[in-house]
């Protein structure tokens, strides 16, 4: 799905539901529903579109609905798109019941803010499951007749300018008529292997969508299109077992996501970050966030490997360059590379 | 000697095309002056189709009797700043039009002679060019290309030394040599200059500013802040490596070119924001572009000048997510 200009995302209404959490064994209530849409200014709106397209811009996966989904969602969010319902009301309360009755225990209290609108010509429905925050804001006033400012605690903040990334999905109405609806959706970064319930019940449970690429295809694709990139494309020689051991490194790591655009901050050289970027896009790779799933390349993350013109072959633990083994670059182009180590053993090539 | 008759028809006859070579002129100048600034080379351009009078009597001066022999119908002029821009403006004009004749003026002067240096062509739209063709046909404009001195000198010239039969006399064609002497001095002058200006603190941001203020003009006729405008520009310039200030605005203004729609549809929705300071900036349109091509580097030089949170806020408008 080529990406779409967020920044051009108009938006015609919304509406709020109240979403208390689910207690199984305590009386916590039922959703609040709004019967008609929020007043919208168009400070509001633009408001709304910034902070829809930062979230996804950060970290959208693309989706397309499960067809063996049990949620109702990508029935109701059809129902918009081919006008079986007039309005964004009853399909927004459909969703905000279907949110309380999927949540458990674990899941914190939410307002279900369905936006209806348009980009780029086609018809655009984003799902938001947005948290309260708390604040205090200051007035001036007066204390004993002096003049101060009035601190108050506030308990209903929504959506704030701290806020970068949150839940929200954005479905936009398919270009031809028999193509299936296609979105994109993000979530808070929580660190959680892909499996876990409270990771994937957003995604899966409430929305019914499916990640539209096999996160172990993607990993795949994205360690290779890295790989590529880090042996044509950067020099000297330690740079290219830095960028790597780093790339290791991070697939290696517990973290559920790969993050290109943060791993070319941290680890590369600023002259090979865009490069790099570009080079997995080339390769359709996402520049935000890959959901990671190392089963293609295991083997690949153990040991780093150095072939050279003459046929040697260095294998090392990541952990041994810099300790260990030392690369450096010689003045005439070839590489050096030192290791003092006790000797195990040594034998004919098996 | 043309016969009444004969003029009679070649007025009728220039009168019903003239408003063909009015536009065939027009659009001339605006094919060779955008193919010469895109390649990040400065200029102005003229055009004009010759007035029903004048060519009549032109006619009536050089005996033509169709309008077939009547060589300037449509002109248009290139007009540069500098005069070492003229070889590549040259081979722009060459890629960009079909040339049926060309003149370099400059060739037929002696080294102790000075005189009039552009350079004169005949051309017509190219074949490839469909709609052009099928407009304009194979009819010839006269285009000249010539530097801000060298136009001068023709429009002046034109006045003082249009005397067929008569050469000036000896005290007043010194002073017209040395007229013309000044001309060339004046360029070579302008192009040593803007090399010594180059290696100065500030120019560079300076002339890029010059650049983007026009493009944003255009767009917002909104006032700004020159000063923070050069503050901006000392910290987003070198994000273009070794450009010099016309290859930087060259890609700015391909860049707002191409999108051109979204920047205006953002001036428009953000017009009365004031959570954005630093949007109503002509280095906006610079920093949209670098958003796009290298937020990376971007991002790298600009924290080292202003607040992260201000570039932030520019990218949420823009839809990228740095």
């Amino acid at each position: 799905m080529p990406r779409p200009d967020l920044s051009a995302l108009q938006i015609d209404s919304a509406i709020v539901h109240d979403v208390p959490a689910r207690r199984v064994h305590a009386d916590s209530g039922a959703p609040v529903f709004s019967e008609i849409d929020s007043e919208l200014t168009q400070e509001l709106r633009i408001y709304f579109r910034e902070k829809i397209g930062t979230s996804l811009g950060h970290a959208a996966f693309e989706v397309g609905f499960d067809p063996g989904a049990t949620s109702p969602v990508p029935r109701l969010v059809t129902s918009l798109f081919d006008g079986t319902a007039p309005d964004i009301v009853q399909p927004s309360k459909d969703m905000a019941r279907h949110l309380y009755d999927s949540q458990t225990g674990v899941n914190p209290p939410g307002l279900l803010t369905a936006i209806k609108g348009s980009l780029e010509g086609r018809g655009a429905l984003a799902i938001l499951k947005l948290e309260r925050e708390d604040g205090v804001r200051v007035l001036q006033g007066e204390r004993n007749g002096l003049p101060t400012f009035d601190i108050q605690a506030i308990h209903d903040l929504m959506l704030t300018q701290k806020t970068k990334v949150f839940k929200v999905g954005l479905f936009l109405q398919p270009a031809k008529e028999r193509d299936p609806i296609e979105g994109l959706v993000s979530d808070k970064q929580r660190g959680y292997v892909p499996t876990s319930e409270v990771a994937d019940f957003f995604l899966r449970r409430f929305l019914g969508c499916v990640l539209r690429l096999a996160p172990e295809v993607m990993t795949r694709r994205l360690f290779d299109a890295a790989e590529k990139f880090i042996n044509e494309s950067v020099q000297p020689p330690e740079k290219k077992a830095k960028y790597q051991l780093a790339l290791m490194a991070e697939l290696g790591s517990q973290d559920a996501e790969f993050r290109p655009r943060g791993f070319a901050e941290r680890h590369l050289d600023v002259r090979h970050r865009q490069p790099f970027i570009d080079a997995l896009t080339a390769e359709q790779v996402p520049d935000n966030v890959v959901r990671k799933d190392t089963k293609l390349v295991e083997s690949h993350l153990r040991k780093l490997r150095m072939d050279f013109e003459s046929g040697v072959l260095v294998v090392v633990p990541p952990g041994a360059v810099g300790e260990q083994v030392e690369v450096e670059e010689l003045d005439d182009g070839r590489t050096h590379v030192d290791i003092k180590d006790k000797l195990r053993a040594i034998g004919g090539k098996r | 000697m043309v016969s009444a008759s004969e003029l009679q028809a070649l007025r009728e006859s220039y009168a019903a095309e003239r408003p063909v070579y009015e536009a065939l002129a027009g659009h001339i100048a605006e094919v060779a002056g955008e193919a010469i600034r895109r390649a990040g080379i400065y200029c102005r351009t003229e055009s004009r189709a010759k007035d029903v009078a004048s060519l009549i009597k032109k006619a009536i001066r050089k005996g033509y009797a169709g309008l077939e022999e009547v060589p300037d119908r449509a002109g248009a002029r290139v007009i540069l700043a500098f005069a070492d821009s003229v070889p590549a403006a040259d081979d722009i004009v060459g890629r960009v039009f079909e040339v049926r004749w060309r003149e370099d003026k400059s060739q037929g002067l002696s080294p102790d002679q000075f005189g009039y240096l552009g350079i004169h062509y005949g051309v017509s739209v190219r074949q490839e060019d469909r709609d052009a063709r099928d407009r304009f046909g194979d009819r010839v404009c006269e285009l000249q290309l010539h530097t801000t001195a060298q136009r001068a000198w023709a429009d002046v010239s034109h006045e003082l030394l249009y005397k067929p039969d008569a050469s000036p006399e000896r005290d007043v064609a010194r002073v017209l040599y040395r007229l013309m002497a000044l001309m060339e001095v004046f360029d070579e002058s302008v192009v040593r200059a803007r090399e010594t200006l180059k290696v100065m603190p500030d120019w560079k941001e300076a002339a890029v500013l010059g650049g983007l203020e026009q493009l944003f003009l255009v767009m917002t006729a909104r006032e700004f802040d020159r000063e923070l405008s050069l503050t901006v520009l000392r910290a987003l310039v070198p994000a273009y490596g070794d450009e010099d200030a016309h290859q930087i605005e060259s890609r700015v203004r391909e860049f707002v070119n191409l999108n051109g729609a979204k920047i205006e549809r953002i001036f428009r929705e953000y017009g009365d924001d004031l959570r954005h300071p630093m949007l109503f900036q002509p280095e906006t349109l610079l920093v949209f572009e670098r958003l796009e091509a290298d937020p990376f580097t971007l991002k790298d030089q600009w924290q080292h000048v202003l607040p992260l949170e201000l570039l932030e806020g520019t990218a949420e408008v823009w839809g990228v997510a740095l």
